[in-house]
């Protein structure tokens, strides 16, 4: 399952998402430092590891005996578009306005 | 801690016209959101108190709900309405309040203001449920 709302319901628990944003702050990490820097044990972090890596936030490889995680940047970017800026809104809105008005401006005086 | 956005352009066109444009249905729905979106469906008529809502399409499909009702209508200068987002379930979130203000500068040129009001936060989460925007603010910041 790599839906949308299954990346924002992985995201929803505050462990999971401060490892996404430990992860997006420092770039690809070991899961021995991520283990050392949350208060839990192990297996619970590892668990949490595996919602993440199922929901597709990130990315775990293998590399000289290393698990190393790291977020998938296109993950973020899906988030990223389901955000709706108000000030984006309204100025993208006036851009549409503007070109409404001299059309119509433009018409009349054909 | 709430917010307030203001954006403000000049437009070539008397206050009437533009006045017009802000609170005719028909015209309404010609440029409401951004580039890139549809409205689908939509209750708008700003020329009278009253509620309204719209439902747009991004171009991927993403689906907006927005609804509110118009509290005030001073033409040619001023509209005033309430705006809340609707999760994907339909639920309403958090209420602001919007006002459109039109000043004639010159006799063809019209500025407008939107001013927003009371935002909880700067983005919207469309579609999902509310307490996302902190997390979301956070999430801009980190990639940023």
């Amino acid at each position: 399952m790599d839906t949308l709302s299954t990346k924002f319901a992985a995201l929803g628990d505050s462990t999971r998402f401060a490892i996404v944003e430990r992860l997006l702050n420092e770039g690809e990490l070991p899961v021995s430092d991520l283990h050392s820097n949350f208060d839990m044990s192990p297996p619970a972090i590892s668990r949490h590891l595996k919602v993440l890596r199922e929901a597709k936030i990130v990315n775990c490889k293998v590399k000289a005996q290393q698990r190393l995680y790291s977020v998938r940047q296109e993950s973020m970017a899906e988030i990223s578009k389901w955000v709706m800026d108000h000030k984006e809104f309204w100025m993208g809105s006036m851009d549409r306005l503007d070109a409404l008005i001299r059309k119509e401006i433009n018409e009349e005086n054909e | 801690m709430t917010k307030n956005v203001t954006v403000e352009r000049i437009f070539e066109a008397d206050i009437e016209t533009i006045y017009g444009f802000l609170t005719k249905p028909e015209k309404q729905a010609l440029w409401w959101g951004p580039p890139g979106t549809t409205i689908t469906t939509h209750d708008l008529d700003f020329m009278s108190e009253g509620s309204w809502f719209v439902k747009m399409e991004g171009s991927d499909n993403s689906k907006f709900h927005i609804s509110g009702v118009v509290t005030s209508s001073e033409p040619p200068n001023r509209v005033e309405f309430t705006w809340g987002w609707h999760d994907g379930d339909g639920k309403r979130g958090n209420e602001s309040h919007v006002i459109f203000s039109l000043e004639a500068v010159e006799a063809n040129k019209t500025r407008f203001t939107v001013t927003h009001i009371g935002l909880e936060n700067e983005q919207a989460i469309i579609g999902h449920e509310k307490g996302w925007n902190a997390n979301l603010d956070k999430l801009k910041i980190a990639l940023n």
